[in-house]
């Protein structure tokens, strides 16, 4: 479209306007400038009033498990947005675009909601944002289009697993499991009844059967302690050549990861030590021992972000254990267990720690199966989403 | 979903209809017949009415194109001689001026041609789009739908912009309004009647631009992968409605009937340009009491006609001569202006108000280039007439094609220098390689991308298939990636092209003179490049 005949067509307007008695060639200058300054403020009205916020500060799901990303679109002025373009960034590995866009109204004064899911396919801490915003106003003459500071992190936690045919030794502390050992008994479980003897405490005394049998019954529970466990995981590159190292560094996490969500389904305390990377520095990572939702989400998430350590070995987790309490079970899940770890161990054994080598990678390694000094030895072999615990 | 936004289309479009047909009339009896043309009052209602059933008959699908044709030419007809006669024997007025039965059916059959005009025009454009967002109910698969509408229409040339619309109404202004000014100079009474129908033609466009801006809109961002929320176009819609409802209040709130300017000297001039001709397409005044027989009326031919002939075609002839000579000293003036602002702004950016003077003075260079050119162009006429205009055709068919093809790489403003080049060699010999194809195997059509063309290609020469798909995979590689390609590659590419051009021309060459011959396939045996 020519500017000139625009210049013309204004020309003429304007000297109708000036020199004839026309009345619509004037209503029409007025309509056009109304048109076009309305325009022209009702993009700058939607800019300032337009804000664009993430609901959530951070994400955090399991893998192959859609999470629900929600955008608020707020229109604080007091116009409508007939078309808001939005274009929200997400990580490749999350989402099947890098953009998911949509086109939204938003009444005046009122905020709209725009959501998508995204899926993680693999652990690891993903971005998500910024948010794009595009505006044409209704004519096509002034738009604009700018870049919210929406950034926010979706981690998504390692694969877990179901673990079967897993035994465990009669001294190790799983919740619900019977113990030899009766230090706590657990209230929730009923094993029988008996008559009162001296000495019972009376609150054991359960009336009603004792109503029923016209004597003193007490309730007998079930003997098992509440104990932690300290999962000790070996993420040394070294272990493996080039090839294998990724595939087996993410079967050691999601063998730790399926081992902290058993804890944790059996309420244990429970605690994690790994030599890894974390955000291109090598460190032994060693977690407090501790129990509760928010603590195995917490271990969920680092070991979501960890890679393998191309310079600590394993041993070098041994080093950071100087103090830990009595009586926490060790799980080593290692590929292999050089000289100076294996002392270690034996060392922590004597000391009242059990000890349970779950071994994976490409062979099964029968130097291992080490029974004779007191370790469970195990093999964890993963297929179908179930971990094999195979007895070395 | 759309049958919304088409009602309120159909509405703008009779607006602008009305308004059109309404001024053209009254432009021409007021500038060609003399006085009484504010008396046409019920022809207002009647060109509201006809437009209102014709655009009702042409948008029902049902009818066949002729018949609508048929049907609203008849209609629109049939009812002016109707609504005239019916005024002049039933209702019967004092006086009334009307036309003669061929008077009025010349000017219906006019008005009609300008009706459907425009209405074809922008029905079309209108149904581009709107068959094209409509059809999405029939899929039940986005991408397939993308990827019909994208075969439908090409959207990254701006096929769907409403600038078509833009042009056709400015230029519908630029006719109408000096009409209208002309015909209210002459005859101040008819203003209200232009004022009406120019405040519709305003109305109707800005709606209908806002309506077709909508749909190549909503259509754009489909193709983008955009999701869109039902209410959009509802919203939308009433967004419209309001903002052109907000206008006009606006419009009519601020003061317009006033004169900035209270002169008398623009009506006395037209009537003074008009005055001669005027005497000559008298409307008569007829007495439809008490003798209706006496109604037919017809022209007046002034007995002086032959005397004031000359005068009127002399008079004319210098207003028209005047008018050229202001309009081209106006350009010359803003032409010159244009040349210093030029000057001044040379490494500067250049102010928006200025952009007008310098077209003009870009303009004034071309004119006077022209001029000095013109011994040359006619030269150069001469040859082509003689010698033919073959080669400048097919310069332009190969500049069509590069231009499309170049449309292809989305990137190739941001690409750096090295690539644009190799961008431009490929485009380069794969023009030449579908020119030739099309030339001689199967014609090109515009639609078509690379890949599509290709196929089609190795369907008929099977035997160059392997280069065929060798090239177009070459072409897609330099089309879709950022890197630049190795010069093996781009060798390999041009050989191959100018192996494919030859056995293509070879196999047409064959075939014409009837012996069929495949090219040589240089299937397993690449290492000839």
């Amino acid at each position: 479209m020519g500017f000139s005949r625009f210049f013309f067509l204004f020309l003429l307007i304007i000297t109708s306007y000036l020199f004839i008695d026309f009345p619509a060639a004037k209503m029409i200058l007025h309509g056009f400038s109304v048109l076009i300054l309305f325009s022209f403020f009702y993009t700058r009205i939607i800019k300032k009033g337009l804000k664009v916020e993430r609901v959530s500060k951070d994400y955090r799901t399991f893998s192959g498990i859609n999470e629900e990303i929600l955008l608020l679109v707020k229109n604080n002025s007091f116009l409508p947005i007939h078309a808001l373009q939005i274009e929200d960034y997400a990580d490749l590995s999350i989402s099947t675009s890098q953009g998911c866009s949509s086109l939204i109204f938003v009444p005046p004064d009122k905020e709209e909601r725009f959501d998508y899911n995204v899926m993680g396919r693999k652990r690891g801490r993903f971005k998500i944002g910024p948010t794009r915003i595009k505006f044409n106003d209704f004519l096509g003459l002034f738009s604009f289009h700018y870049e919210e500071n929406t950034e926010r992190e979706l981690i998504v936690f390692p694969n877990i697993c179901r673990i079967s045919n897993i035994s465990y030794k009669s001294i190790q502390p799983l919740g619900a499991i019977k113990n030899r050992v009766p230090i706590f008994e657990d209230p929730s479980t009923i094993t029988g009844l008996r008559e009162y003897q001296e000495g019972d405490e009376i609150k054991r005394i359960n009336w009603k059967i004792s109503a029923k049998h016209s004597k003193f019954m007490i309730t007998t529970l079930q003997h098992s302690i509440s104990s932690s466990s300290l999962i000790l995981v070996n993420l040394f590159d070294g272990e493996f050549d080039f090839r294998l190292k990724d595939y087996y560094t993410e079967q050691a996490i999601e063998i730790c990861a399926s081992l902290l969500s058993e804890l944790f389904f059996m309420k244990q305390s429970m605690g994690v030590g790994i030599n890894c990377r974390k955000d291109r520095k090598d460190m032994v990572f060693l977690s407090q021992i501790g129990r509760g939702e928010n603590h195995y989400i917490n271990l969920l998430t680092e070991l979501a972000l960890i890679e393998s350590t191309p310079q600590i070995p394993f041993r070098g987790v041994f080093e950071e254990l100087r103090t830990i309490q009595w009586g926490v079970s060790l799980f080593i899940i290692t590929a292999r267990l050089d000289e100076v770890s294996l002392d270690k161990l034996i060392g922590l054994q004597r000391t009242g720690h059990t000890v349970t080598i779950i071994n994976y990678g490409p062979e099964i390694r029968k130097d291992l199966s080490l029974w004779n000094i007191g370790f469970q030895s195990f093999y964890a072999d993963i297929f179908d989403n179930v971990i094999s615990i195979i007895r070395l | 979903m759309y049958l919304k936004v088409r009602l309120i289309f159909q509405i703008f479009l009779w607006l602008l209809l009305s308004a059109v047909t309404g001024m053209l009339f009254y432009s021409i009896i007021s500038i060609i017949f003399t006085g009484g043309s504010e008396s046409f009052f019920w022809i207002n209602i009647v060109i509201f009415f006809i437009n209102m059933v014709i655009i009702i008959l042409y948008f029902n699908e049902r009818l066949h194109s002729s018949l609508k044709i048929m049907f609203s030419f008849l209609f629109m007809v049939f009812f002016i001689f109707f609504i005239q006669h019916f005024i002049i024997y039933f209702i019967k007025p004092k006086s009334i001026q009307t036309f003669t039965n061929l008077q009025l059916f010349l000017l219906v059959s006019f008005l009609f041609l300008v009706t459907r005009f425009f209405l074809n025009i922008i029905k079309r454009g209108f149904d581009r789009i709107y068959h094209i967002l409509d059809n999405e109910k029939n899929f039940s698969d986005m991408h397939k739908y993308i990827e019909w509408a994208g075969g439908q229409i090409d959207v990254k040339d701006f096929d769907i912009d409403p600038i078509w619309f833009v042009r056709l109404i400015t230029n519908t202004f630029f006719i109408l309004l000096p009409l209208s000014f002309l015909s209210i100079a002459k005859n101040p009474q008819t203003k209200w009647f232009h004022s009406l129908f120019l405040l519709c033609l305003f109305f109707g466009g800005i709606g209908i631009y806002l309506i077709l801006y909508q749909m190549s809109s909503i259509l754009r961002w489909k193709m983008l992968g955009y999701k869109m929320k039902r209410d959009i176009v509802s919203n939308w819609n009433k967004f419209i409605i309001t903002i052109i409802c907000l206008v006009c209040t606006i419009s009519l709130l601020i003061p317009w009937n006033f004169k900035v300017f209270p002169t008398q000297w623009l009506t006395r001039a037209v009537n003074d340009f008009f005055a001669q001709l005027a005497l000559q397409f008298n409307l008569k005044m007829i007495q439809t009491q008490p003798d209706i027989a006496d109604s037919n009326i017809d022209f007046a031919i002034s007995d002086r006609f032959s005397e004031v002939l000359w005068n009127t075609v002399w008079k004319v002839v210098k207003y028209l001569v005047y008018g050229i000579l202001f309009i081209l000293a106006f350009l010359f003036l803003s032409g010159i202006i244009g040349g210093i602002i030029s000057l001044l702004y040379m490494h500067r950016k250049k102010p928006a108000w200025s952009l007008f003077f310098i077209q003009c003075f870009n303009g004034l260079k071309a004119t006077i280039i022209f001029i000095f050119k013109i011994p040359l162009v006619i030269l150069l006429s001469i040859w082509k007439i003689f010698f033919g205009g073959g080669e400048e055709k097919e310069r332009k068919r190969i500049e069509a094609l590069e231009k499309k093809f170049y449309a292809f790489f989305d990137e190739m403003k941001n690409v750096s220098d090295k690539k644009l080049e190799e961008i431009r060699t490929i485009v380069k010999d794969f023009v030449r390689m579908v020119d030739t194809a099309s030339r001689t195997v199967a014609p090109y059509y515009f639609h078509m991308g690379p890949t599509e063309y290709t196929q089609i290609l190795c369907e008929h020469v099977p035997d160059l298939r392997n280069d065929f798909l060798l090239i177009v995979n070459i072409f897609n590689e330099s089309r879709y990636s950022l890197h630049i390609l190795t010069k093996e590659k781009c060798d390999d590419f041009h050989q191959r092209v100018d192996f494919v051009v030859r056995a293509l021309n070879q196999l047409y060459s064959s075939s014409v003179k009837g012996h069929p011959k495949s090219p040589e396939s240089t299937t397993g045996n690449t290492e000839t490049f």
